[in-house]
């Protein structure tokens, strides 16, 4: 019998990895495309857990689980994807800002756009802004994302603004930022290009400003 | 400072005491050199922290010591470590799956569950230890009794949230059974700092929030036993007449009711820029303790010196009014929040 894809979106979407690895291994089995696998089992179940996050039905262990559960199915298809297949949505290069250290946030983000399809270069925490600029230039990254938990490594993310002008690298690349003290009004301040609440948020985000790019 | 004992024992019973007592920790140079009167030169940095501390504080809740920012090392488990002025991180975990983190926490919990409670030697000499320490403090309370809940312990102490939750899907049994192991030890810590310390209060260090939410669904911390653990903190510091504030940054108002349920006596940090209000707290349950609430993300950092007072006054006349309010900054006071903006809120907070 043909895999149900609507029953591997649901074994994302509860975490459930086994289970998911299992439908996944069949539907490549059966030769169904891996772009489809892709699209209709891994990205449709990672939109319904951004969903579920962004309106506080599913906290941040849920989330975790599901990308973990993205992230194993992916390790499967993506050999499997041609070149032309393989062309994510998009890069972002991510880091947690020069200063500060906290890094579940970013990762959760960075999960949430991986499982919907961006590739994503992450840099860690306590990262300089040449170094994000390097780094951005070296992927040809059309995002950079960063983000600060503290009020005052907030000023880095400006750092990485003006870093990023005086490299020349926007508008190509765009920049967006969040963590707990930002505000779109800060984002609006320091002439980035977009603020995130949470990271399902993130993922709107980056989708709109590339669409807009397009 | 002086009759700081009298007044949190006022104020935390629902007196007005005299002045609102002063709940915090010092994480930041210039205060502390201030209050100290002397900088913190590499010369006995522990008795300037101490100093400055009693100086300041009614409640000091930590006393770190600063250390050599840049600081490296690797501990038993292979993680390396760096060390900032104030904190600590974990920058690389040497265990890394969670069947690694399963085979560690299969070997450690026999050595949990093996100790046993203090004998008479040990609890003497930890209460000679909270009396030496007390002594440096000039009349001010430390807060010897800090419990963690196991859930905590675990991610904070050990594998972080992300592998928690790995491990609590992969290996349910064995974590049930950590947990436990790292409640029997809890207790047996607590059994060594409750009952001598002067301090009549114990903090619960939990955080289980971030801004406008929780990290975990009170579903999962219900099934974890958080609440339950809690519970049993609270009884056990109960026994000793300790009164128990409950610490987590963040947006508490989903599980306030559960963790009051549990028995805590005082919330803490009671962060606004999270979502937290603390007037509505007040308003909703007038019996607990309010330990911190001038917001350290924006005000105490960024505000000026008269912004910061106005802050002060108010949260002191609509919260404390009738006592149960241990004012304090809604974190910590670290090296971001600059020493007019530290005065000026504690020139205020003595007032009365
Ligand atoms: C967990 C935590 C820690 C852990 C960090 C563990 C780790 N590996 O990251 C520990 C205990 C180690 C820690 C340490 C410190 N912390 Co801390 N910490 C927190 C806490 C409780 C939760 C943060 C968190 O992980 N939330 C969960 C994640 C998922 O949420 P998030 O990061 O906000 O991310 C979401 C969104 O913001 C968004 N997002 C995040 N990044 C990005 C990026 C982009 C591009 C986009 C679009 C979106 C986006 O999406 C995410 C998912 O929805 C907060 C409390 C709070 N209110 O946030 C304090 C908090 C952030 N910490 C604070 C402080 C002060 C510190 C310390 C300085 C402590 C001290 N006094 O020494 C040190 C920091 C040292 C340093 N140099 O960085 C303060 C900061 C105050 C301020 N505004 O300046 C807070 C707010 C606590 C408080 N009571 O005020 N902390």
């Amino acid at each position: 019998m043909a895999v149900d894809l609507q029953a591997l979106a649901e074994c994302i979407i509860r975490g459930n990895k086994n289970d998911a690895l299992a439908l996944a291994q069949q539907a490549i089995e059966e030769g169904m495309a891996p772009q489809t696998i892709i699209n209709d089992g891994l990205i449709a179940g990672m939109a319904v857990v951004g969903q579920r996050f962004k309106c506080n039905e599913y906290y941040i262990p849920e989330v975790l689980l599901a990308a973990r559960a993205m992230k194993e199915c992916m390790g499967l298809l993506r050999p499997l994807l041609t070149d032309a297949d393989a062309k994510p949505k998009g890069t972002v290069v991510i880091a947690t800002v020069k200063g500060d250290l906290h890094d579940i946030g970013k990762n959760l983000v960075s999960m949430m756009l991986q499982g919907n399809g961006f590739e994503v270069v992450d840099l860690g925490t306590d990262v300089d802004p040449d170094e994000l600029i390097r780094a951005a230039k070296q992927h040809r990254a059309d995002i950079i994302a960063t983000s600060a938990l503290l009020t005052t490594t907030m000023p880095a993310m400006k750092e990485v603004v003006a870093a990023a002008d005086e490299a020349g690298i926007r508008p190509a690349t765009r920049i967006i930022i969040g963590g707990a003290p930002v505000t779109q009004e800060y984002a609006q301040e320091i002439g980035a290009d977009g603020f995130a609440p949470d990271a399902a948020s993130a993922v709107d985000l980056a989708q709109s400003l590339l669409a807009a790019a397009a | 400072m002086e009759n700081s004992r009298a007044l949190v024992l006022q104020a935390c019973a629902g007196v007005r005491p005299e002045r609102t007592p002063l709940f915090d920790s010092l994480l930041n140079d210039a205060v502390i050199a201030h209050f100290a009167g002397r900088p913190l030169d590499g010369t006995d940095d522990a008795a300037t922290v101490a100093r400055a501390a009693g100086k300041a504080l009614d409640v000091v809740c930590r006393m770190p010591l600063p250390d050599q920012a840049g600081r490296t090392w690797t501990d038993e488990r292979g993680s390396r470590h760096v060390a900032g002025r104030w904190n600590d991180w974990t920058v690389a975990h040497g265990l890394q799956s969670p069947a690694e983190w399963a085979a560690w926490i299969a070997r450690h919990i026999e050595r949990y569950e093996a100790g046993t409670l203090p004998d008479a030697q040990s609890r003497a000499a930890a209460a000679a230890q909270q009396r030496a320490m007390d002594r440096r403090l000039d009349g001010a309370l430390f807060v010897h009794c800090r419990p963690a809940t196991a859930l905590n312990a675990a991610c904070y102490d050990h594998c972080g949230f992300e592998t928690f939750s790995y491990l609590w899907m992969d290996y349910r049994d064995l974590v049930e059974h950590w947990l436990r192991a790292l409640q029997s030890a809890r207790r047996r810590c607590l059994a060594l700092s409750a009952p001598t310390t002067a301090c009549p209060l114990a903090v619960v260090y939990a955080d289980i929030a971030f801004n406008h939410r929780l990290i975990f669904s009170p579903a999962m911390l219900a099934e974890v036993g958080f609440f339950d653990d809690l519970a049993d903190i609270c009884e056990q510091c109960h026994r000793y007449g300790l009164q128990v504030i409950f610490h987590s940054d963040g947006y508490l108002m989903e599980v306030l009711p559960d963790l009051v349920a549990a028995g805590i006596d005082g919330l803490n940090p009671i962060e606004a820029a999270a979502g937290m209000d603390i007037h509505a707290i007040r308003r909703r349950y007038p019996e607990l303790i309010l330990a911190g609430g001038v917001d350290a993300a924006r005000l105490l950092p960024l505000a000026s010196p008269g912004e910061v007072r106005r802050e002060t006054r108010r949260i002191i006349q609509a919260v404390g009014s009738e006592g149960r309010l241990l004012i304090g900054s809604s974190a910590e006071v670290d090296d971001t929040i600059p020493l007019v903006n530290y005065l000026a809120f504690h020139e205020e907070a003595m007032r009365g």
